[in-house]
């Protein structure tokens, strides 16, 4: 039997291994998958919520959320192609022009 | 029917900004290349007109939507600030953009929907309103820090905020879950009930969703140590876009944070006022004594962003009606110097008059240009809060609030940062004066840059001497 208490742990572990990624992980497009890992650690977590508590409003939240994450994933691309363009590389640790 | 009415008037101001908006969006097709600013003129025109017909009446409150969206005089006032950092902001651009050859129209219509973004985000009664409200504000601000795409720092900012932005409202959503698993609610008033009953203050899953909340905002409004994305960000940011964000998001999260705190977590203020204190001080004084250290002159208005964002934070501590006002207070005033300031430097460097933002630079620019070196050290002193420009009765008007609040020693340790933040103000303006000029240079500004710098230092020097026109402005506000 499934209860609350196993949804929470798994979407704390996919946030751990999400924020890991984005502080360990040097490659851009993969720090991005990692936020999005973290995004949808967030609607498991709604989700439970929202059945557990009987409530829609937890179900509503999660359709903004993947929404917001749609537009996100637009505009990040977009910025890392750009970035890519004038420096031909999408690793963050040599994005370093600016110092101090 | 009543109902209905009720809702219309709630989002009234919200739509009428949607609806110009996509009017923008329209005009940027219609005008020609050259005429790309007619864009930014007309957003400021329609923010004219949504001020003049959204006022609410002293006291007027419409919350509508199931109590998730709210039209008063808080969100109006703000709405003022955002209008007038968009107003100032477009009409210092023009000419820099014109410079570096990106003059577009996206660039005011991106400016014109963040501030429908916030505008959601200050009337918020309800998380999820928040969020999307915060998430409007904070894709067009990426983008605009990206925005010159021809220049290496100009992406470099844009990815770096874009990494971070989403970093921080990923873990500000993990919070809500738990806020919203622990009371059952995302609006503000039923949080408030359900923490108010007791018990649950000390349960652990408030508390972790909680501190994750403040985290979150804490990225937002770059409060050390979750500030390192600022300087990087505002420096290669295009200056004009630079200074629209140190003002128009910072005063929107401020806003937000408010109203979140004093109505949804009042019941549970012993949480968070401790940590907002400690992040308080250690904003203040990281932000100030790292901008001590800076050769590049627009890097150090960025760390001087950060401290004021310290400063700010004290109102919020103070727990009282008083506090915030002297954040919207802060906020108005913050609009005019920072901007103005940001506006002239992006001009003297698109001139040629200073060279690479560096300090050295500046030497002798009171022999080269008097008039701007005379704008440029009116906003260094205000920002150093020195009496009696406007600068300086922000800040009296926050420490004065914590004196309310019993929390003397914060204002104590606010007034000895800014008397530490006067010297790398002061720094500037010795260069200027007192300094003979490394080369001559020959440059005309000019007619709307010169707009904007004449307005923010007016305007600064009117709130100096005739306060009490803008603490009037403030003075009844409530959340």
């Amino acid at each position: 039997m499934l209860t609350l208490a196993h949804y929470l742990v798994l979407s704390a572990i996919i946030f751990s291994i999400g924020v890991a990624g984005v502080l360990i992980r040097r490659n851009l497009i993969v720090m991005f998958m990692s936020l999005e890992l973290m995004l949808n650690a967030v609607n498991i977590n709604l989700a439970a919520f929202s059945s557990y508590l009987q409530q829609m409003t937890g179900q509503i939240f999660i359709v903004f959320v993947m929404a917001v994450a749609a537009a996100e994933a637009a505009v990040g691309l977009a910025l890392f192609i750009s970035l890519f363009r004038n420096k031909q590389t999408i690793n963050a640790d040599e994005i370093n022009t600016m110092r101090g | 029917m009543q109902n209905f009415m009720m809702n219309l008037q709630s989002i009234f101001p919200e739509v009428l900004m949607t609806i110009f908006g996509l009017i923008m969006v329209v005009l940027d097709v219609m005008t020609s290349k050259e005429k790309k600013s007619m864009v930014g003129y007309f957003g400021i025109a329609f923010l004219l007109i949504v001020a003049l017909l959204t006022n609410p009446q002293l006291g007027g409150k419409y919350l509508g939507f199931n109590n998730m969206l709210m039209w008063d005089n808080f969100s109006y006032v703000f709405f003022v600030i955002f209008a007038l950092a968009y107003t100032l902001t477009t009409l210092g651009s023009v000419e820099y953009l014109k410079d570096k050859g990106i003059l577009k129209g996206e660039f005011y219509t991106l400016m014109f929907f963040s501030i429908l973004g916030m505008m959601f985000m200050v009337s918020a009664f309800d998380l999820t309103i928040f969020y999307v409200g915060l998430e409007t504000m904070a894709i067009a601000m990426y983008v605009l820090a990206g925005f010159n795409k021809n220049e290496m720092r100009s992406s470099e900012a844009g990815v770096k905020y874009f990494i971070i932005g989403a970093f921080s409202s990923a873990m500000l959503l993990f919070g809500m879950t738990y806020v919203y698993g622990a009371t059952g609610s995302l609006n503000y008033i039923q949080i408030a009930e359900v923490l108010k009953s007791g018990m649950i203050a000390d349960n652990m899953t408030v508390k972790i969703g909680l501190i994750l909340m403040l985290t979150g905002f804490a990225f937002k409004i770059s409060a050390v140590p979750f500030h390192m994305w600022a300087p990087d960000v505002y420096q290669g940011a295009p200056t004009p876009a630079a200074g629209f964000m140190t003002v128009a998001p910072k005063a929107a999260a401020f806003a937000a944070l408010i109203r979140f705190v004093y109505i949804a977590l009042e019941p549970a203020s012993g949480l968070w006022v401790p940590l907002f204190s400690i992040l308080a001080v250690l904003t203040m004084t990281y932000g100030n004594l790292v901008a001590l250290a800076q050769t590049n002159v627009k890097r150090m208005l960025a760390y001087s962003a950060i401290s004021h964002a310290g400063y700010m934070m004290i109102g919020l501590v103070a727990m009282n009606p008083e506090g915030y006002r002297a954040i919207a207070l802060y906020s108005l005033i913050y609009v005019f110097m920072n901007i103005g300031a940001f506006t002239l430097l992006g001009i003297l460097k698109n001139k040629g008059m200073v060279e690479d933002e560096r300090l050295e630079s500046f030497s002798g620019l009171a022999k080269k240009n008097p008039l701007y070196a005379l704008g440029m050290l009116i906003f260094m002193f205000s920002l150093a809060g020195i009496p009696p420009l406007a600068g300086f009765i922000g800040k009296f008007q926050i420490f004065m609030a914590a004196m309310k609040a019993d929390m003397i020693w914060l204002a104590v340790i606010g007034a000895l940062n800014s008397a530490l933040a006067c010297y790398y103000y002061m720094r500037v303006t010795i260069y200027m004066y007192f300094n003979e000029p490394e080369y001559e240079v020959d440059a005309t500004v000019g007619r709307s840059a010169f707009i904007t710098s004449f307005i923010g230092a007016a305007m600064v020097l009117f709130v100096g001497f005739f306060p009490a026109v803008f603490i009037n402005f403030v003075k009844h506000l409530l959340v």
